[in-house]
């Protein structure tokens, strides 16, 4: 590994660099971040003509100005709330209500008012009444129904409960309605023996004013909804077309809208007395709406396929009503007949009608969402933002290098040159300058420019026009994300993060499970795409699907776990790629590889080792914990890519510590929740041999937040958070080395490393530290040679990216005194248990990354720089140099100074040389 | 702002059930600089308040005064509370992009709620000073992220004492001569003598100073006369045998 002992000078030298901050003139140039709060869902958004607020799937409670489509403000409601079994209404005119089931405990609501235009919060509680079903607001209180078949009050200042009504057993709830005439709220119930109807509660007093009035017999009625404060619709799963109407008031009837065609979803809102019924065709791709008169009974006025083409319709709950066709938005007053308002309005972007998924609209404005969750906001003059959710719990990412500028046509050329015969390679090569000389006017431009600017790290200008071609640094790389719903993403690294292109529905309806990049030399590269049910697409760099097979070895009823990607067995071949399924299985995709491969996986909390070997897989060991309770936390490994350069430590009095360079060793962690204890376990993943060992027992451990882990070169870190000795979160370093006495280095002895020799057990030196805030995802830095210090990147709970050198995170730092001369010689400072609490190693600065879940770092073409993406809720992508940028020059070089300054030399030699030279002759002459 | 934390507990005391509340808010004067009076600090609807155990993780963000209060200062973000804390004891912090606020011990017990100060790095029994309940919470200082780039400057430029002295040598070149002009013919012939006098002949001119001879230890009359001769020291012999061999040359 060990190339010369001058890469191992150079590893020393770059012990000597500290991080420091972050420049101020390159925050907000090298970083970008795309805020994000994930899909919405109609029932949970709230939208008027001068706000927007929703509550995602990705329980981010967030209010965005309708005008721009940026946030105006975003909470994480995680800890307090599961979106799916939340219920977000307006309170009032300036302030919503959350009213969520608590991950912690799901018999618990937890309530929380937020003040529409600042975020601020109004007041939270906690009830334990199970999780809610409908939230109604009257004489501007909030009654919420929850699922234990129970009513309260909660006051709109204070949310303090004011009284709380337990409906009767044999009922259960369904919705609740305040009906003002009634000065009630009716609790719409379904009971297996009277079937559907409502129970009337009396606001003030809490206590019922009716017994069961029934709507239905049958309770079996789907689809009930609440249309106005005192009209319930329902269906009947027998008779899916007739919509019943009743009245919350006198439990009469109010008629039934008979759908006039199959349908596949409908909405209905009621005005005044008119009451509006849309309908979306059973094939999703075309619409009609059905408008009626409520009083006296009810009375179809219209039915209308307002256009001849096919269009989808929805209403405001007021006035107007809106239409979507192919690419066009228009709108209607709803009066006898129709008035058109305006429109039809082209509209780019517009989602296909048979993938919009909901359109919510205010009398103005719509919101459109599509099936793979991207929502537009449109208003009659046409589209007025659009964002891009899908991002949000990407299942996988990969980062695609990117080819330098005319690299692809010089392969070719110097390829030819190579293995031509001298005269034609020549002619060949003459041919080729002179063709060159065509974009010399061009290159001439753009080198003054470039020298002008003094600017070259910055965006080469071709690239709205080529995506396939990178920058001179490697600064730009395609990120591509597969989304939960099935599609793809590609981003633009250099480019603000600016999406370059999309695929959805890749694998037809298959979630994807991995990416992975297959290089095949000339041909170029492309992704893999696999998918669940194991239906693989190749797709190219540009994003274009090339071929879509199937893994036919799959087995019926199988599923594909995992994605794996080995590196190359040996020379001459390419990364192997394989999956690991559901029962078990390890199947390879693509070409066999030609030796047997070790591997390793977590199965029912133990970690098994496997022989794969002529098609198919072998267990070889169980790697057990020490006792039942132990659960496995989190399991690193380390990055295949990431390279050695040194195989030593070199110490101050230049003897060396070899370092225990393995590369099957499995980090394993694990908590013990009944004795609330953390472990850590060193595992060889070909052999199975325990290497090391290490136990955190009666520090009274967080084992729900559990233990993060990652690999370096010889080094394992690992955080958790305890409440002894000292409280907080503790980042412990575990640094391997070959042997404790230096100099000795058995590996070289055996000549070829194997981990089924019975070698020597790694020395473990460790240091334990005090990190001031909570980690939640650890990854280390990767650079292009491995030269350059390796950073530890932590995202923290306070929505925080820190790099953490791994220089300061070294157990051989002395403790309880200061470091020797030979230790400051090795860069060692004195053991200090605390790490500071500095912001300035925080990368992702001012902004606010929430819900980072993965940390993936990939290198640039300079060796001193590494790529940093985040991804989860937020994406932010920003560059590091965690030894300094020592092989580009700094910013602060300033190129008009050092012209300025050999000019002026320039002109002073001019002006003093004939002074000097005439005073030399008068000298000589001895004249004065 | 006490008033108001205080209205507020009252309305806790109600409605406590089975778990406590703690309450406590942001003071937005800023911190004590001299006399200056600075604006009162806003805070930001991202910031989050959390408390934490081993056992419990609340999180809460920062109220908002209700709307009805007309005054602008109540729409101020400042005041927090945590519903249903069970007892126990817990750290609090504030994750704040703008501020640094310290870290506080809030202890849960059966009838009251004791807030301390923390010494980060020690022993969790290791209480710093107790701090009032309702919870207060003073910024310590801004939070610094970014390093300043030292651009050019032509100002920093003139402070280096190097360039002052380049500098002033550059003017003296072209001022001495000038003055020397302007002298008297008799001052400067006694100026001239005085140099001879005191200062040896190889240094008085640097351009053919004979460095290899200097470090010989050889004097200039002794070493080669050509070579001293060249080196047109304005010794009056020196100069006159200058002049002389000028002269043959130009015959």
């Amino acid at each position: 590994m060990l190339r010369s002992p001058v890469l191992l000078l150079l590893s020393l030298v770059s012990f000597v660099c500290t991080a420091v901050a972050l420049f101020n003139d390159d925050a907000f140039v090298i970083d970008w971040h795309k805020p994000a709060i994930g899909s919405l869902t109609p029932s949970r958004l709230l939208l008027s003509p001068t706000s927007l607020t929703a509550l995602s799937d990705s329980a981010i409670l967030a209010a965005i100005d309708p005008l721009s489509g940026d946030f105006l403000w975003r909470h994480s409601l995680t800890h307090s709330a599961i979106a799916q079994d939340a219920v977000l209404t307006r309170l009032d005119d300036s302030s919503v209500l959350v009213a969520a089931a608590s991950p912690t405990d799901p018999a618990i609501t937890h309530i929380a008012v937020f003040v529409e235009l600042n975020g601020g919060l109004l007041w939270e509680s906690n009830l334990a009444i199970g999780a809610p079903i409908s939230v109604t607001v009257g004489s501007r209180d909030a009654f919420v129904l929850a699922s234990d078949g129970v009513l309260v009050r909660l006051r709109h200042l204070s949310g303090r409960l004011s009284w709380q009504y337990q409906l009767p057993t044999g009922y259960s709830p369904v919705a609740a309605s305040y009906v003002e005439s009634l000065s009630a709220i009716a609790i719409v119930v379904r009971s297996q023996q009277s079937g559907l109807g409502y129970i009337t509660v009396d606001i003030n007093s809490g206590e019922s004013t009716s017994d069961f009035i029934r709507l239905d017999t049958l309770p079996a009625a789907v689809g009930v909804t609440v249309v106005s404060s005192d009209l319930l619709a329902w269906t009947l799963p027998a008779a899916p077309d007739s919509i019943k109407l009743g009245s919350l008031f006198d439990g009469s009837s109010k008629g039934v809208i008979s759908a006039s065609k199959s349908y596949s979803s409908y909405e209905l809102s009621a005005h005044g007395n008119t009451l509006t019924a849309t309908f979306v065709s059973s094939d999703g791709k075309s619409g009609w709406v059905q408008v009626y008169k409520l009083n006296p009974s009810l009375e179809l006025i219209k039915t209308s396929e307002v256009s001849a083409t096919a269009s989808i319709y929805a209403s405001s709950g007021s006035d107007e009503l809106f239409e979507f066709q192919d690419a066009t938005f228009g709108g209607f007053s709803l009066s006898d007949p129709l008035v058109r308002l305006f429109g039809p309005t082209d509209v780019e972007d517009l989602p296909s009608l048979s993938s919009i998924e909901f359109v919510k609209c205010s009398s103005s404005a719509c919101l459109v969402g599509d099936i793979y969750s991207e929502y537009t906001y449109v208003n009659s003059t046409g589209k007025v933002w659009a964002r891009d959710e899908s991002t949000v719990g990407a299942t996988a990412s990969l980062f695609v290098d990117l080819e330098e500028e005319g690299e692809e046509s010089a392969i070719g050329d110097v390829l030819f040159e190579e293995h031509a015969s001298p005269v034609e390679a020549y002619v060949h090569r003459l041919s080729r300058h002179i063709r060159a000389l065509n974009d010399l006017p061009a290159y001439l431009v753009s080198f003054v420019k470039r020298f002008i600017s003094g600017n070259y790290d910055a965006a080469p200008e071709t690239y709205s026009g080529s995506v396939t071609i990178g920058d001179t640094f490697g600064f730009r790389k395609l990120i591509i994300l597969a989304t939960p719903r099935g599609g793809l993403r590609a981003l633009d690294t250099a480019n603000g993060g600016a999406r370059v292109w999309k695929v959805d529905n890749v694998l037809s309806g298959e979630p994807i499970v991995g990416l992975a990049l297959e290089d095949r030399g000339a041909a170029g590269k492309s992704i893999k795409v696999i998918g669940s049910f194991g239906k693989v697409a190749t797709v190219s760099v540009t994003g274009t699907v090339v071929e879509i097979s199937k893994l036919d070895r799959l087995g019926l009823g199988d599923k594909i776990e995992k994605i794996v990607s080995l590196p190359p067995a040996g020379e001459d071949e390419q990364e192997t790629l394989a999956v690991w399924t559901a029962h078990g299985e390890f199947l390879v995709v693509g070409t066999e590889p030609s030796k047997p491969l070790f591997l390793s996986k977590v199965v029912d909390n133990t970690v098994k080792g496997y022989i794969y070997e002529k098609g198919s897989v072998t267990e070889t060991y169980t790697f057990s914990l020490p006792t039942a309770n132990y659960k496995i936390s989190s399991v690193s490994a380390r990055d295949p890519k990431d390279v050695s350069v040194s195989i030593g430590r070199v110490l101050g009095d230049r003897s060396v510590l070899y370092k225990y360079l393995n590369p099957h060793l499995l980090a394993v962690t694990a908590v013990d929740p009944s004795t609330s204890s953390a472990a850590v376990f060193l595992l060889d993943s070909a052999s199975g041999r325990l290497l090391y060992s290490g136990f955190h027992d009666g520090e009274v451990v967080d084992t729900d937040a559990g233990v993060k882990v990652v690999m370096g070169e010889n080094w394992v870190v690992y955080s958790y958070w305890s409440e002894k000795v000292a409280r907080g979160e503790k980042l412990v370093v575990l640094d391997l080395y070959e042997s404790d006495i230096k100099d000795e280095r058995w590996s070289k002895s055996l000549g070829n490393f194997s981990s089924f020799v019975n070698t020597p057990a790694p020395y473990v030196q460790s240091q334990a530290y005090l990190f001031p805030n909570h980690i939640t995802t650890l990854a280390v830095t990767r650079s292009r040679f491995g030269i350059t210090n390796r950073d530890i990147i932590a995202a923290l709970d306070t929505n925080m990216i820190v790099e953490l050198p791994k220089r300061l995170l070294d157990a051989r730092r002395p403790v309880n005194r200061d470091p020797s001369n030979e230790e400051k010689e090795e860069g060692l400072m004195r053991y200090e248990p605390l790490i500071i609490d500095d912001r300035r190693s925080v990368i992702s600065h001012v902004r606010q990354v929430i819900g980072t879940q993965v940390v993936e770092c990939a290198p640039a073409l300079l060796e001193s720089t590494v790529l940093v993406f985040s991804h989860g809720v937020d994406l932010f992508f920003t560059r590091v140099t965690p030894s300094q940028p020592f092989d580009v020059l700094s910013k602060s070089f300033n190129k008009g100074q050092l012209v300025t300054t050999i000019l002026a030399l320039g002109v002073g030699v001019r002006l003093v040389g004939p002074m000097v030279r005439r005073k030399q002759i008068k000298a000589r002459w001895g004249s004065s | 702002m006490h008033l108001q934390s205080l209205i507020l507990l009252a309305a806790a005391a109600a409605q406590t059930v089975s778990a406590y509340t703690v309450r406590g808010f942001l003071d937005p004067t800023p911190p004590s600089s001299s006399s200056q009076i600075l604006p009162k600090l806003s805070y930001a609807p991202s910031i989050e308040i959390t408390l934490r155990s081993s056992t419990a993780y609340h999180k809460t963000f920062l109220q908002s005064a209700p709307v009805s209060a007309s005054s602008s200062d109540a729409e101020q973000l400042s005041g927090f509370a945590f519903v249903n804390v069970s007892e126990g004891s817990y750290q609090l912090r504030v994750n704040c992009i703008e501020h640094i606020f310290p870290v506080l011990r809030v202890d849960v017990g059966e009838n009251e709620v004791e807030v301390f100060l923390t010494h980060p790095g020690n022993d969790w029994t290791v209480t710093g000073a107790r701090q009032p309940y309702p919870v207060e919470l003073k910024p310590v200082g801004k939070a610094v992220y970014y390093q300043v780039r030292e651009g050019f400057n032509v100002l920093k430029l003139f402070k280096n004492p190097m360039l002052i002295i380049s500098l002033f040598t550059l003017v003296m070149v072209f001022v001495l001569p000038k003055m020397m002009e302007n002298m008297d013919p008799e001052q400067l012939k006694e100026l001239q003598e005085q140099q001879s006098k005191s200062v040896p002949p190889t240094l008085t001119n640097p351009m053919n100073f004979d460095m290899a001879s200097y470090l010989a230890g050889k004097s200039s009359s002794s070493s080669s006369g050509e070579s001293a001769a060249g080196a047109s020291s304005s010794s009056a012999s020196g100069s006159e045998s200058a002049k002389g061999q000028a002269r043959s040359r130009k015959h």
